[in-house]
This record gives structure tokens, C-alpha cells and sequence, in this order.
């Protein structure tokens, strides 16, 4: 399964990349904001990983931009963020995210949601 | 403060009168020291004599008035700025306080590590195997502590945004009293949280607000 994980922040990518390796995962793309995520985006990802603040392109406008294209309608998209304003995490469900993390998150916590993410999907389809 | 076009009037009358008086006392050949005499004179020598007096007392007033004005106008200014270093004050203690914890909480992955492996020199194979599983648990850890940096870089963003606020605003005081400002400092804004916090709890409770309203969302469609 290939995922898409998108942050400004090195460090936060690192940390991503390396939970999600620990949790079973290797297969990993990057991306420095949303409009970097977008030209990476294709039918091969399975999973996207994204931050929601970022420069160029915020996380939330990515994650509008990828339910607007047809090969992303139901790709799983989770949303790891430091906004825990409840109308913050409304505003991600009606962009389309599928869960929300709040940093800092641990690996069993990002296993936890990306399982969720899938179960729901599946049951979807 | 009254308002000057009133302070005018009232001076103005006042005045008047007290031209009219000296004139009365001239006319009566009422006997003046010579101080006193040389200012009347010297006054009454003025276009509009004493009256002219008002409108001198008119525009000391007005500058005054714009003077305590624009002085009140910056210590509202000074009060909000005030209210924004309280916050920069309480950002930077908790960024303070999250490296620490990021600090402590990787020492004491290290010292449990290091404790770990003096024990593997020594275990037999069974113990070897539960050993290098708690080893790995405490590598795994310090990841986590390493996300203290995105916090940071989220409180410190806030804190650029606050003291280029405040520079605008200190530049608007300076310029209320005509003094300008050296060249404006460009600042480049990097998206940030406002909000984000790394106080204990925070993302917890965040994160509990999070679960429900997806638990919500999955109950709703699942029905």
C-alpha cells in the first residue's frame, strides 16, 4: 500500500515516515505542502498522510482538491495536525478527511486511526 | 475636555469685556504703575487687542487637546500590546517547557536503553529475546518525543506574527507625534496553528473532540 505523506516540517516527515515503517508500511511518497502533494498524487496511492498548516497549499485545500478528482473520491485521507478547535476538525470532515490526529501522536496511536480509516472505506465500497 | 470652538466663544466674550474695562479705566485717567501701563499699551497696540489674546489661548488649546488626544489614542495602543507580549510571555514558556519535556523524555529512553543493554551482556537466549523487545519499544519512543519541533515551530510562527504586529503599531504611535520610523522589517509569514499547544493535556482533549466527531460521523453512516 502506498502513502502520501505531506508536512512542511522535515522533522515532523521523518517521524511520520518512520511510525508508519514501524507499523508495517514502507511504501511512502512525500511532500513538502499541498500543491507539492497534488503533482505527486495518482492512482497508486492508497493512503494520504497530510498536515493542515502549510505554505502554497494548506492540507485542507489539498484535501479538496483530491475528493474533486475522480481518482481520489475514495482514497483515505488523514488529517495530523496541532489545530484541535472543534470547528477546525468540522471544517476537515466536510473537506473530506477521514479521521484527525493532534500532534504529538504515537505510532499506536497513527495505527489505530490509519485501521479505522481502511475498516471504513472498505465498509464503503 | 470642552471642545475648543466653545473654549473660543467664552474666552472671547471674556475678553472683550476686559478690553472694554481698560478702555473705561483709560478714559477715567485712573493712575497705572508703569509695568502695568507698558503691557496694556503694548496689548491694546495688537489688531483686536485682548480679544486677539483668545485666539492665541484657542490654538495652544487645540494643539493641547490634540496633544492628550493622540496620547490617550497610544496608551490604548500601548494597552493592547501590553496584552500581546502577556502572550508571546506564555508561548515561549510552554515552547520552554516542551523542549524540556522532549529533552527529558529522550534521556530517559537512553538511560532505560543503556540499562537494557548491560542487562543483554549478561541474559540467556530467553531473556535476550524480551530484552531486545524492550529495547526496541524504547527507540520507538523517541520519535515521539522529536515532534516537540513542529509544536515549536507553530508557537514561534505565532510569536514572529505578534511582534510584526506590534512593530506596525509602535510605528502608527511614532508617526501620531511625527517621528518616522526606520526602513519596516520585511517578515515572512510561514503558516501556522494559533492555537497550537504543547501543554499537558492539550492534544488529548483535542484529540478526544476529534474521536467524537468522527465516532458520530461513522454511526451516521453505518445507520
Amino acid at each position: 500500500m502506498k502513502f502520501l505523506v505531506v508536512d512542511d516540517s522535515v522533522t515532523m516527515r521523518r517521524i511520520m515516515i518512520n511510525a508508519l515503517q514501524r507499523i508495517g508500511y514502507t511504501d511512502v511518497v512525500e511532500a513538502v505542502d499541498g500543491h507539492d502533494a497534488l503533482a505527486h498524487f495518482d492512482a497508486s496511492i492508497a493512503f494520504i498522510v497530510t498536515d493542515w498548516n502549510m505554505p502554497k497549499m494548506s492540507g485542507l485545500d489539498f484535501a479538496r482538491a483530491v475528493r474533486a478528482n475522480p481518482a481520489g473520491h475514495s482514497v483515505p485521507i488523514l488529517m495530523v495536525t496541532t489545530r484541535g478547535a472543534r470547528e477546525d476538525i468540522v471544517t476537515a470532515v466536510e473537506a473530506g478527511v477521514n479521521n484527525y490526529i493532534l500532534k504529538p501522536f504515537t505510532p499506536s496511536v497513527l495505527k489505530e486511526k490509519i485501521d479505522r480509516c481502511l475498516a471504513s472505506t472498505v465498509a464503503a465500497a | 475636555m470642552r471642545p475648543p470652538e466653545q473654549l473660543l466663544y467664552d474666552s472671547e466674550a471674556s475678553l472683550r469685556l476686559v478690553d472694554q474695562a481698560i478702555e473705561e479705566l483709560d478714559a477715567s485717567g485712573a493712575e497705572l504703575d508703569v509695568d502695568s501701563h507698558g503691557f496694556l499699551v503694548h496689548v491694546m497696540a495688537q489688531p483686536g487687542g485682548f480679544a486677539e489674546l483668545s485666539r492665541t489661548l484657542l490654538r495652544a488649546y487645540a494643539e493641547t487637546f490634540t496633544i492628550v488626544q493622540r496620547i490617550r489614542d497610544s496608551c490604548d495602543m500601548a494597552d493592547s500590546d501590553a496584552d500581546r507580549l502577556q502572550q508571546m510571555h506564555g508561548r515561549l514558556r510552554e515552547v520552554s517547557a516542551a523542549t524540556e519535556n522532549a529533552s527529558n523524555g529522550i534521556l530517559d529512553s537512553v538511560n532505560r536503553a543503556s540499562v537494557l543493554v548491560e542487562r543483554l551482556e549478561t541474559a540467556n537466549d530467553a531473556e535476550r529475546k524480551q530484552l531486545i523487545a524492550q529495547l526496541k519499544e524504547e527507540l520507538n519512543g523517541v520519535p515521539t518525543h522529536l515532534q516537540f519541533q513542529d509544536l515549536a515551530a507553530q508557537q514561534l510562527g505565532s510569536i514572529a506574527t505578534l511582534l510584526s504586529e506590534m512593530r506596525k503599531r509602535i510605528a502608527q504611535i511614532a508617526g501620531m507625534f511625527a517621528a518616522p520610523m526606520g526602513t519596516p522589517v520585511k517578515v515572512d509569514h510561514a503558516p501556522y496553528d494559533h492555537n497550537a499547544s504543547a501543554a499537558a493535556g492539550a492534544a488529548a482533549a483535542g484529540q478526544a473532540v476529534a474521536d467524537e466527531i468522527f465516532a458520530v460521523r461513522t454511526e451516521r453512516k453505518s445507520a
